[in-house]
């Protein structure tokens, strides 16, 4: 079982990076919110995978609360971003208060 | 290894595998809603079938089996949710190329908004675009 667990974080270790990549080039701050999105999931299977290999429950409140702090964040940037109402688009001003 | 060790290995590595490809997509699709594509495979597949080789693992305690279920219920139903509402800002503030959908609703209800035809913002029922 420590093998299958070893290989199982090796993987998710890859597509965290890759993940990761794609929040530091992600050209719009939308692209970021999205990536630190699928980060959070992906730090949760890594999570989970830890309570397999260790067969301790340490860590299952650590899910719990990661779960929904990942949601809490990226609802909060997306609010932050897409602020303005169905009719009052302005595109100028989203991209100059993404860029900071 | 026992039966309940292979069924583990077999879901852990799926899950891991779904979150691979996530990985791989994040990367190269081009824009927006591509991207939301690929990293829901992680985000409720994922995560659901890694969950469940952890609790095939544990389950003789009962509580954290309890737990795991709740983590995944969470996920099932914050995950939707958050994926709207990034795609929507996504729409709104012009990030993804509109001129390549073939059906765009979003924008035919702002068409109607302008016109004046939802003054409470009521979402649309079942109308064409006006202009």
């Amino acid at each position: 079982m420590g093998l299958v667990t070893d290989i199982a974080l090796g993987i998710l270790l890859v597509a965290a990076l890759l993940v990761v990549v794609r929040l530091v080039k992600g050209p719009t701050t939308l692209d970021r919110a999205a990536a630190a999105d699928v980060f959070v999931a992906i730090l949760l299977c890594g999570v989970a995978v830890l309570v397999a290999r260790r067969g301790s429950t340490v860590f299952v409140p650590v899910l719990l609360a990661l779960s929904l702090l990942g949601f809490a964040s990226s609802v909060a940037v997306v609010r932050f971003v897409g602020r303005e109402g169905p009719t009052g688009r302005s595109d100028d001003e989203v991209e100059e208060g993404s860029g900071s | 290894m026992s039966v309940g060790d292979w069924v583990s290995a077999v879901l852990l590595l799926s899950g891991s595998l779904l979150a691979l490809a996530a990985g791989i997509g994040m990367l190269r699709f081009p824009d927006l809603w591509m991207r939301m594509h690929a990293g829901t495979k992680p985000q409720v597949l994922g995560l659901l079938l890694v969950l469940a080789g952890v609790e095939v693992q544990l389950v003789p305690d009962a509580s954290a089996v309890v737990a795991l279920l709740f983590v995944g219920l969470f996920q099932l139903v914050t995950a939707p949710v958050a994926s709207h509402l990034l795609a929507r800002a996504g729409h709104r503030s012009g990030v993804v190329p509109r001129e390549q959908l073939l059906q765009d609703d979003l924008r035919v209800f702002e068409l109607e908004c302008a016109a004046g035809d939802h003054p409470e913002s009521s979402p649309p029922q079942g109308s064409t675009p006006s202009s």
